[in-house]
């Protein structure tokens, strides 16, 4: 893969969460591909527990070709969000944040003839087995296909490049020995968070 | 070898492993069968082409 393209801010529950204005256009950022770590059920992640609170942000995430969706999953764009408000009160880029190894977690991807609904079906993020998060990507401000459009107006896309959709509301910290499970049609996994 | 052939190569061989994943799951929702195996066939000459491109002179 060449690079990650993220979406801030694209539902408007989580904006709010953030005390944030909602966009008029797409927010974007990149995650270089090092960030990225598909998950197995059971894996244990360690993750930089030192640098701060560390927020899970589930998200539904495209996989492209030719700039059209060929599979999809569920991931979690983890943020260093102490270190990320510092950095946006300083009016500073904010990519430190976000790019960590571990910070982009995906689940095996699908093929969309596997999960025909995925544009409607309800995802969901279990921190030990309570919902943290759940929504689905029609309650989304932009859709995939804005966002893929929006994207190829600014960056280079490139075969293979993977698109996180923004988070709905309910971020919060995750902590070592956390169990968390990702839901999303035929997704179901669990990973373990170690110290 | 160029930075940019050795980056082209790898984006060609990248196209290819995801055409190899949408046949052998046998997913033609976004593309039909016959456009994946034309790129396949368009990729796979680039490829060619690229690493007969590669002088080894010294």
């Amino acid at each position: 893969m060449d690079k990650i393209i993220c979406l801030g801010k694209n539902y408007a529950a989580h904006a709010q969460e953030m005390k944030e204005a909602l966009p008029e256009k797409p927010v974007l950022f990149l995650k270089p591909p090092s960030c990225f770590t598909e998950l197995k059920e059971n894996v244990g992640i360690t993750l930089p527990w030192s640098r701060g609170t560390i927020h899970h942000e589930c998200e539904v995430v495209l996989k492209l070709y030719k700039k059209n969706v060929i599979a999809v999953s569920l991931g979690l764009d983890l943020t260093l969000r102490d270190l990320q408000k510092q950095l946006k009160e300083k009016g500073h880029p904010w990519e430190i944040s976000k790019c960590f190894k571990h910070s982009a977690l995906v689940a095996p991807f699908v093929a969309q003839r596997d999960f025909a609904d995925w544009r409607t079906a309800t995802f969901r993020l279990k921190v030990n087995g309570e919902v943290r998060q759940e929504a689905s990507l029609k309650d989304a401000l932009f859709s995939p296909d804005a966002a893929i459009h929006h994207a190829n107006d600014h960056f280079p896309m490139n075969d293979g490049d993977l698109v996180f959709t923004g988070t709905p509301q309910g971020v919060g910290p995750l902590n070592p020995g956390d169990n968390v499970t990702l839901e999303w049609g035929p997704i179901n996994l669990t990973f373990r968070l170690l110290e | 070898m160029s930075e940019q052939t050795l980056h082209d190569i790898k984006n060609t061989l990248h196209r290819l492993e995801l055409m190899s994943e949408l046949l052998s799951k046998r997913d033609f929702t976004t593309f039909s069968e016959s456009e994946i195996r034309e790129d396949v066939k368009a990729d796979l000459a680039k490829l060619q082409q690229l690493f007969a491109g590669i002088s080894t002179d010294r």
